[in-house]
């Protein structure tokens, strides 16, 4: 990792904080839960995505044009589809895990609610 | 008797001597210097808030601040030069009304800002806003703003805040997409 995107993480991560104390503040620090970053991120990925998809076609309809550097367009495109790569490996990724954590919150709900019946039945007993 | 003087006068030219002496006394000479260099030109109050007014006759009396102020406002009261009619008496209160609710919005504009300080990341300010927002709040239940006034602007700025920390949240995770992809 570069000297410069170090010191943009620092600045991310000091802005995410001072965000997550300010929730705290108003009271919507709940709201904040893994799956919801998560969430946002896959959504996220798709805005870059989108964004990815529409230059590569401006480049490729700037190839098609008469009179440019098809050198530099290529290199340009070449570079693109490393991004749309990344980018879409980075979605696929962030939503498997969206997946996972959902799954889990249900498995936590779905016991934890199991545990609430079999307190309420043990307490039925002893009455 | 070693002079050929009458007795009425060597008392006058010993109590000359006497008292001539004391006004002389360097203490009470400095005293005075310093309350003549205090007094500006035409100031005749001292520092103890006496006055020395001279009557009609010429001769000066002794007064006091207290009395001075008493016969001022005695006086302004009673004067009879200025009429107030009825006209420009509803102009001045139309002015102080006018005056009560620009103070009004001013203080609710500020209420407002204050209270959206408080739930700021750092500690010391939100803490600094808690505090001001009691001196506002008060002024404000002086002036006779409402109840649910106040705790509609306070919802205001709740629902407000907590939609641009969302926003805010968002975008950071939008910038953090960008990095991860490295695009800075």
């Amino acid at each position: 990792m570069s000297r410069k995107s170090k010191a943009q993480n620092k600045v991310v991560n000091e802005l995410k904080n001072q965000l997550l104390v300010q929730a705290e503040r108003l009271g919507i620090r709940n709201e904040y839960s893994p799956a919801w970053f998560v969430e946002q991120k896959v959504l996220a990925f798709g805005k870059v995505l989108s964004e990815l998809y529409a230059e590569r076609s401006n480049l490729e309809y700037e190839m098609n044009m008469l009179g440019s550097d098809k050198k530099d367009l290529l290199i340009k495109l070449e570079r693109l589809h490393s991004y749309i790569r990344k980018a879409e490996s980075l979605r696929e990724r962030y939503s498997n895990d969206f997946t996972r954590l959902i799954d889990k919150g249900y498995k936590i709900t779905e016991n934890t609610q199991k545990l609430d019946c079999l307190h309420k039945t043990e307490v039925k007993a002893f009455a | 008797m070693t002079t050929n003087q009458p007795i009425g006068t060597q008392v006058g030219n010993s109590a000359d001597k006497y008292y001539g002496a004391m006004y002389r006394n360097p203490a009470s000479d400095s005293l005075a210097a310093r309350e003549a260099s205090e007094l500006r030109s035409g100031d005749s109050t001292r520092e103890t808030g006496f006055n020395w007014d001279k009557d009609s006759q010429g001769d000066a009396n002794l007064k006091t601040g207290v009395a001075d102020s008493l016969v001022l406002s005695t006086s302004t009261v009673s004067r009879t030069t200025v009429s107030q009619p009825v006209v420009s008496t509803r102009g001045a209160q139309e002015k102080l009304q006018q005056f009560k609710d620009q103070l009004t919005s001013k203080l609710l504009q500020s209420y407002e800002e204050v209270f959206r300080n408080t739930f700021h990341w750092n500690l010391p300010l939100a803490n600094m806003a808690k505090w001001s927002i009691d001196n506002i709040f008060n002024r404000l239940t002086i002036l006779g703003v409402e109840q649910g006034q106040l705790q509609q602007v306070r919802q205001d700025v709740t629902v407000a805040m907590r939609s641009e920390n969302r926003g805010n949240m968002r975008q950071v995770v939008e910038t953090e997409a960008y990095q991860e992809v490295g695009i800075a």
